[in-house]
């Protein structure tokens, strides 16, 4: 080893072989490559390459699989992507598509489905490039769609008719546990917790409201993922007037916020560029607002960034290339169904531009996801 | 000063108070070869000339950086990119290490297992049957790689 550093250097190596010739020497040089480097130029890759490159060498796919590296490529978070849930299927778009024309989706047609399966899957949430999909009924699933891995999430050892009770759902990270938490909430107050890292469920206290009478069957409030909590909004019991129920995924435990106006159907959530979003759910084919919480916890920062053209229903999913919004909206005349469209607006003008994702209709579970190396699977093999 | 490692020469030659009247001080990089290294200071002092010219365009900087970094890869051979990465990792030069591990990396991405194994000078080790399984496991993900 130490005769090819010193030919490296350029300084004549008498004790090497005279035919290896520049290219040979070349190669030579790249294997001297410290670790460190290695993994910054690694850490840039999608997560495909990575996957295959897991093949070069047993160092290699030691490296890529390990929870450090996984880590560090995670925090370049370079490729973000859209994954649409329509039916029975799933697809993904690229997130800098230039929605120019058209916008066409790719099947992810390696997702386990049982084919029996009539019923649609929605997504209850996504963090880290994981994905809680939700196929009916009641069957969850953590899916990496980059590194095309999944689990199925054991049944919750839960008291009969709390699944008819259920009020609302949420998939989270908390970081200073390391753990991501999938969360049903029920009417009465419990709250049914699984962890991947332990692969357990557990019950806890819930919060006490009132279950909301626009919500229907179909599609339940999943809750906003944000700073190591969940977020739903709730009416209080009694009181009927709305707080934000704010659940610690470290913690376990409820804490609230307070909404930005007073609302008699209540709000739904999300998020964008990292704060809590608020969207009024009065029913109707109306204007509607969207608040940012620009400090988060803190109540009189609530801030209307953004009203919306008539439609039922709106969610924003993302800031698009720094400067617009990207949402789904639904504008469906058809009031038996929803129908989403996906939606670029610019916030300065309220412009709106929808599009049309080419052979998939109306009515889709939408959300983001960046590409990653972290597994589903419990036990976390490397 | 771009070439932290340089930088911190310098201070440790005001440190020991050396009066150094001429204006050449030899400072030894002898991990460095003379050919990244020129090319490391055309970078840097095109960095610093662009950037001077642009004061408050943040967005004309990157432009007009990135043009200059494509047209400068256009020159440089893939194998030449390991040696550069060394040379500006001992200089602690970081824009120069950011852009030429992006140039590796973007140079590897869709390329083959044989094409990485030559490009980092690798060998297999695995036992027999085992990447048999491993390609197997990850065999999407082989689809649409470039012929070599």
């Amino acid at each position: 080893m130490d005769n090819l550093l010193i030919y490296a250097r350029g300084i004549s190596a008498k004790n090497i072989n005279t035919h290896i010739h520049t290219h040979a020497a070349l190669q030579l040089k790249m294997s001297n490559l410290p670790r460190e480097l290695i993994v910054d130029i690694l850490s840039r890759l999608p997560v495909k390459s990575l996957c295959r490159f897991k093949c070069v060498s047993k160092p290699w796919r030691t490296l890529i699989s390990h929870p450090d590296f996984v880590k560090t490529h995670l925090h370049r978070a370079q490729f973000k992507r859209l994954i649409l849930a329509f039916g029975n299927s799933l697809y993904s778009i690229d997130h800098e598509t230039s929605f120019e024309n058209d916008v066409v989706a790719v099947a992810l047609d390696y997702f386990p489905l049982d084919q029996n399966n009539q019923l649609a899957i929605a997504i209850i949430g996504s963090c880290n490039g994981l994905l809680c999909l939700r196929s009916q009924p009641n069957t969850f699933f953590v899916f990496n769609p980059a590194t095309h891995e999944s689990a199925r999430i054991p049944d919750a050892p839960t008291p009969d008719g709390f699944d008819h009770a259920i009020l609302a759902y949420g998939f989270g990270y908390a970081p200073s546990i390391d753990d991501y938490k999938l969360v049903k909430a029920v009417n009465a107050p419990l709250v049914a917790v699984f962890s991947l890292k332990t692969s357990t469920w557990k019950l806890v206290e819930g919060f006490h409201c009132e279950k909301s009478t626009e919500v229907w069957e179909g599609s339940l409030p999943c809750g906003t993922h944000l700073n190591g909590a969940l977020h739903w909004v709730f009416k209080r019991r009694g009181g009927g007037e709305c707080v934000i129920a704010a659940f610690d995924l470290e913690t376990d435990t409820f804490r609230e916020m307070p909404v930005p106006a007073i609302s008699v159907s209540g709000f739904s959530t999300g998020s964008l560029k990292g704060c809590l979003c608020l969207m009024d759910l009065v029913f109707g084919l109306r204007r509607r607002d969207i608040w940012v919480m620009k400090e988060y916890g803190v109540g009189n920062s609530w801030t209307k960034i953004l009203v919306v053209d008539p439609c039922y229903e709106v969610k924003p999913l993302c800031l698009w290339k720094k400067s617009k919004i990207l949402m789904t909206i639904d504008r469906n005349e058809n009031e038996n169904e929803n129908g989403n469209e996906l939606v670029l607006c610019n916030p300065k003008d309220g412009t709106c531009k929808n599009f049309e994702v080419v052979d998939i209709p109306f009515w889709f579970y939408a959300d983001t996801y960046v590409e990653s190396l972290v597994s589903p699977k419990f036990s976390a093999i490397v | 000063m771009k070439f932290c490692a340089v930088k911190q020469y310098f201070d440790d030659e005001n440190n020991n108070n050396i009066t150094s009247g001429a204006s050449t001080t030899m400072i030894p990089l002898p991990n460095v070869e003379s050919h990244p290294l020129a090319i490391l200071i055309t970078y840097c002092k095109k960095h610093l000339k662009i950037k001077a010219n642009n004061a408050d365009n943040k967005k004309e900087t990157e432009k007009e950086m990135e043009q200059y970094e494509q047209e400068l890869l256009k020159k440089v051979m893939p194998q030449e990119l390991t040696e550069l990465i060394l040379a500006a990792n001992y200089l602690n030069f970081k824009e120069a290490l950011d852009f030429f591990c992006r140039a590796v990396a973007s140079a590897i991405q869709n390329k083959s297992i044989e094409f990485v194994r030559k490009f980092f000078g690798l060998e297999s080790d695995f036992e027999l049957g085992e990447e048999e399984k491993l390609r197997e496991e990850f065999a999407w993900s082989f689809e649409g790689v470039d012929e070599d």
